[in-house]
Parts: C-alpha cells; sequence; structure tokens
C-alpha cells in the first residue's frame, strides 16, 4: 500500500518536477550567459500578441505577463485536479472493494469521492493564489511599482483577479474532463451500469455500502463538478476580499501573512462543516452551493448564490483599492 | 506666471494605530516651481517621504489637497496623466526584484513616448551599473543607480527622488549630481529630491524646503535664503529681545548672539542706531541654517507640549 501511494506520488510530482527544475536551468543558464557577454542596454523585442495589438503598450506588457502565470498556474491545476480524480481508478483493490457487490459502482463511489479529497487541494491553491494575487497591490516593491507607472488601477486589478480566477477554473474544468476522459477510456461510461437498488444479498455487516450506494445512487456528478468550479470561484473571491479589506492597516508589511493565514481558516472550517452538515447546516451549504459529499444535488439555481457574492466580494475588493495607501 | 510642477495645500496626513494618531504631515504649503531643482530637507520622520509618497498616489491625504502639474495623483485618470509625467525613485529603491537590465526593459514599456535608451546607456556608463547581476546580490548602492537610471531615462516633466544618494560612493554621487544638472535640468525638467545630504543639495538646488513635524519651516530660492539668514554677534546694553527678523538669541558670557531669518541688514541698523556694538556679522551655510530653524522648531514644540499639559 505504501509502495503504492509512493509510486502515485512520485507520478504526480515528476512532470512539476521536471517542469520546475528546467524553468530554473533556464533561467540560470540565462543569467550566466548575460553576465559573460555583458553587453551594454540593448532591449530585447518584447513578444508580439497580435490580440493585445490594440491596447496600449504599458497594459500589453502587464496583461502578457500575468497571462504567462495564469497559464502556468491553469497546467498545475488541470493536472492536480485529474490526478486526484483519477487516483482511485488505479487503486481499486482497496480494503473495501470487495464489499461492493458491483465493480462499475465501486469504481463510480470512488471516481465521486475522488472530489471530496480535491477539497483540500483547491483550497489550498485558492488560498494561495488569493494572497498571491492581493499582496502584491497592496504591499511590497511590486506594488510601487506599478502603482506608480501609468496604469490604471481598475485595470491592474481585473487583470490580476481575472487571470488567476479564471486560471484556477478553467484548470479545475479541464482536470475534471481529462479525468472523465481517462475513466471512459479505461472502463466505458460506468455511470450506466449501475443497478437501480440495493441487492439483497449484502448483509448487516454490509450496512455502510448500503448507505454509501443509497446515497451515490441520488448524487449528481454534474451538481458536485459544478460545486467544485462555484466554490473555488466564492472562496478565491472572499480571500480577495479579506485580503484588501481596510481593516489591514499596517505601517509593517510583515504582519500580513500572519493576518491573512487565520482569516483563511474560515473557508476551511465551512468546507470541513459541509461534510459533516445537517438539518440547518444542511440549508446553508446547499444555499451556497457547496456541495461536495453524497446525497441529493441542491437546486441548480442555487448555483447563482456563490456566483452573486463572488461577484459582490469582487467588487467590494476593487472599491477597497481605490483608498488604499501602499 | 509661475507654473508649479507640485503644489499642496493645508496638507495633512494622519495615520492611526489603535487610539495613538500621527500627524505625519500636519497642514503643509509647499510650492515646487516647474524647472527649478528643488530639495526637500528634513530629519527623520519630518513627513518627507509621505509628501512624495501622496505626490505619487500611494498614500491619500487626510484632508487638503496636493496637485502634480494641476492634477489630483491619487485618483485615476489624472492620476495617469501625472505618472506618465513624471520619473519616481523611492526610498527603499527596490522597484521590483529584477536585474538591472529586466528592470530598465521593463520600465522602457511604460513610457514609450519620452523613455530614450541612449539616455539610459550614458547613465548605465556614467554610474558604471551592473546591468546582469542578479537582484539579490546588487548591492544598496546598485539598486539605488538601477532605480535612478530607470526613473532619468524616462526623460520626464518632473524627477522625484527619495533619498537618491542613499549607498552611493563619491564618485557615483557626483556623477549623479552632474548628469542631473547636465541632463535633467537642461531640458528644463523639474527635479525634486528629499534627502538629509545638505552639501550635495546645496550644490545642485535652486530652491529648498525645510520641513519639520510635518511642517514647512522655510520654503524659497536657495541664494535668496542664504542671504537673508545672517548671526551677529553683539555687545550694548538694552537690546531687543524680540523682532520679526529674529529666529534664536543666545546669551553669552560678553555678548549676545542673534541669528536673524529675514533683514539683518536692517536689523543691524537698529542695534547700531540704539547704541550697540556688532562684534561679528556672519554669513550662514544651510547646514547651519537647517540646524537652527530645527532646533528652533523642537524648542517651540516643547514648550506648546508644555502649554498643552
Amino acid at each position: 500500500m505504501i509502495a503504492h501511494l509512493s509510486l502515485s506520488f512520485l507520478t504526480f510530482m515528476l512532470p512539476i518536477v521536471a517542469a520546475a527544475v528546467w524553468k530554473i536551468r533556464s533561467i540560470l543558464r540565462a543569467a550566466a550567459k548575460a553576465e559573460q557577454d555583458a553587453l551594454p542596454f540593448v532591449p530585447t523585442p518584447q513578444p508580439e500578441a497580435a490580440l493585445l495589438r490594440g491596447l496600449p503598450s504599458a497594459r500589453r506588457i502587464f496583461l502578457l505577463q500575468h497571462l504567462k502565470v495564469a497559464g502556468s498556474l491553469y497546467a498545475v491545476m488541470a493536472w492536480t485536479i485529474a490526478f486526484i480524480f483519477t487516483l482511485p481508478l488505479f487503486t481499486v483493490a482497496s480494503a473495501n472493494s470487495d464489499k461492493w457487490f458491483n465493480h462499475s459502482a465501486y469504481l463510480w463511489y470512488s471516481f465521486i469521492v475522488g472530489a471530496s479529497h480535491s477539497t483540500q487541494f483547491f483550497f489550498t491553491m485558492v488560498l494561495f493564489s488569493g494572497i498571491a494575487v492581493i499582496m502584491p497591490m497592496r504591499f511590497g516593491p511590486e506594488a510601487r511599482f506599478y502603482r506608480t507607472r501609468p496604469i490604471p488601477v481598475s485595470f491592474v486589478f481585473w487583470t490580476k483577479v481575472l487571470s488567476v480566477l479564471t486560471a484556477m477554473i478553467a484548470g479545475a474544468a479541464t482536470g475534471i474532463a481529462l479525468a472523465f476522459a481517462i475513466l471512459v477510456a479505461l472502463h466505458g461510461p460506468i455511470w450506466h451500469n449501475l443497478p437501480a437498488t440495493i441487492p439483497r444479498l449484502l448483509g448487516p455487516d454490509d450496512s455502510d455500502v448500503a448507505q454509501l450506494y443509497a446515497g451515490l445512487l441520488v448524487t449528481s456528478a454534474h451538481s458536485i463538478f459544478l460545486s467544485i468550479l462555484t466554490t473555488i470561484t466564492l472562496f478565491f473571491s472572499l480571500v480577495v476580499f479579506l485580503g484588501s479589506a481596510p481593516v489591514l492597516r499596517l505601517r509593517s508589511n510583515a504582519a500580513l501573512p500572519l493576518l491573512m493565514i487565520p482569516a483563511a481558516f474560515v473557508p476551511l472550517a465551512i468546507v470541513i462543516i459541509s461534510f459533516s452538515s445537517n438539518g440547518g447546516t444542511s440549508y446553508f451549504f446547499r444555499t451556497l452551493y457547496i456541495y461536495l459529499s453524497l446525497g441529493p444535488p441542491p437546486p441548480l439555481i442555487y448555483a447563482l448564490v456563490p456566483i452573486a457574492l463572488a461577484a459582490i466580494c469582487i467588487t467590494g475588493a476593487r472599491l477597497f483599492t481605490n483608498h488604499q495607501d501602499i | 506666471m509661475t507654473t508649479y510642477a507640485i503644489q499642496t495645500n493645508a496638507l495633512v496626513k494622519t495615520y492611526s494605530l489603535g487610539n495613538k494618531k500621527t500627524h505625519a504631515v500636519d497642514g503643509l504649503n509647499l510650492n515646487v516651481s516647474e524647472g527649478s531643482i528643488y530639495g526637500l530637507l528634513g530629519r527623520n520622520s519630518a513627513g518627507k517621504t509621505t509628501t512624495i509618497r501622496m505626490a505619487m498616489g500611494l498614500a491619500h491625504p487626510t484632508s487638503g489637497d496636493i496637485k502634480v502639474f494641476g492634477l489630483n495623483p491619487a485618483r485615476d485618470p489624472e492620476r495617469i496623466d501625472v505618472l506618465r509625467q513624471v520619473g519616481y525613485v523611492p526610498e527603499d529603491k527596490m522597484l521590483a526584484a529584477l536585474s538591472a537590465r529586466k528592470l530598465l526593459e521593463l520600465n522602457r514599456n511604460f513610457y514609450p513616448e519620452t523613455w530614450s535608451d541612449d539616455l539610459a546607456r550614458k547613465v548605465i556608463k556614467r554610474l558604471e551599473l551592473p546591468l546582469d547581476t542578479a537582484f539579490m546580490k546588487l548591492s544598496l548602492g546598485n539598486k539605488t543607480k538601477s532605480a535612478l537610471a530607470c526613473a532619468i531615462a524616462q526623460r520626464s516633466r518632473l524627477l522625484i527622488l527619495d533619498e537618491p544618494t542613499t549607498g552611493l560612493d563619491p564618485i557615483a554621487l557626483d556623477e549623479l549630481l552632474r548628469l542631473l544638472v547636465e541632463d535633467c535640468t537642461a531640458e528644463g525638467r523639474t527635479i525634486f529630491l528629499s534627502t538629509h545630504q545638505l552639501a550635495e543639495i546645496e550644490q545642485i538646488a535652486d530652491h529648498i524646503g525645510i520641513m519639520d513635524r510635518g511642517r514647512i519651516l522655510l520654503e524659497g530660492p536657495l541664494d535668496d535664503i542664504r542671504s537673508s539668514f545672517r548671526r551677529l554677534t553683539v555687545t550694548g546694553a538694552a537690546l531687543p529681545t524680540s523682532h520679526p527678523g529674529i529666529l534664536s538669541t543666545r546669551r553669552q558670557a560678553h555678548a549676545t548672539q542673534y541669528i536673524l531669518q529675514s533683514a539683518p541688514e536692517a536689523f543691524a541698523q537698529d542695534l547700531i542706531a540704539n547704541g550697540a556694538t556688532i562684534v561679528e556679522s556672519n554669513p550662514m551655510s544651510l547646514n547651519e541654517i537647517f540646524l537652527e530653524l530645527c532646533r528652533t522648531s523642537e524648542s517651540t514644540a516643547a514648550d506648546r507640549e508644555e502649554e498643552f499639559a
């Protein structure tokens, strides 16, 4: 089991580490070459981007820089989500698998549960991405640099927020689609092969499986995947809002991360509570379209609630940036 | 008619930390004429950097207003027009964590209309700036040089330099002063610099402002200020203790020393007419003027606090 987990971890890390090593080596090579050549100042031509040609040079450069970062974030997000979702497909022989009466049912259950396993990951990504968006707008040399160049504050804000948010959502959607494609390629459309009822051969010791299967039958995969996307949007907006709030009036930058991390535990707590929610709390999470466990899905219309809240949070953060001292 | 590059009117900036309020800038009135080299002098925490931050739109005034070329630097779209015309070197010199070459390449994209590669090369050569050293390996002096090269090569109408001599060796400092005078002011640009280095300011500035505790103590053309300040050592009976021109008075063993901040000749004539003898009459250096003003401001503030208590 440990050997299997290690192998999975290595499989997961291999492309990320390889990409990081390649990037670091190319940076070091370029730096060494530059120091050797020691040319006078001859600016390198900027990359042409046909779609951005209409923008003034300052905004084009700023946007291109952020699109590059967003591209990397998209790749990491897609790869990791796909990995987490498909991991159970390669580790079918777990302790519980022999209790399941139907192989397709077990595979489908494992695949869906992958969604809840991805929660921790996407929450961490959202937290750090939110901090990475807000920090350089409020504090430090980068904030000072871009705030004293002739680009509108609104352009800086929307470029940073939308590029990261779009990369995360598109990355998660791609990861989910990729995982689905792998599932279908390996096992076919297993969700069509599920028995509508629980077979009688399940004994009293198998009540947990029966309960899980009953939950699985009423679970909507589409809604879980949609919920991942809306929850990413909601939490990211919340982190951006909290990070921009004027309550953080520090004369020193050093304390900011210490303040951001406790604030970020609020959404983490929300996710954890959502797993064991019932009654009133269940209604609360359904309203926010936080649907990350087995059971009947919330009405689709509720998906608009986190989107509306996210829009309010981001608009609020944008208004705060107008009055921020850097 | 004089046009002003920077003008402030009753400018106030207050920072709150819990119940404690600090007036970093307290009713500041500043007039920086276009085309001048204006040196803003002051002790630590006098409010120089806060004023500069407000001029760059990095901080918002609590009250009063600040205009750069008649525009509000804190609000878009006027802010954009201001920033197109201003080159800025911040106090900590950390613009972005890049090598000097990368920083220059990045910065030139923001000023396509005014940027000069030739001027950039000239500044790099004169200041001996290493272009490809990684940011982490750059010394403070070299960080200062990269920030200066970026700001100067922008060829902006206004250069705002916050402590631009930090970490520079005497040769680089001399080159910088030459560059500022030869290349920047020759094109009619305005230079607004804050510093503690009075000797350097005295070499290049034509206007100065002296700040203390968020207020301007003195402002005007440097030559006028030099000629209006004088130290008089006087003997005689019934010497005056108050006069609009007196900045401070010190009783010595056999004489009285006056520091005068305006019309010293007229005051000396009055003393002679009243039977006093002028033992010594000396002009004052900028350094002496600065120290005298700061000491007087400090004792006035202490008296005010005592009265308030």
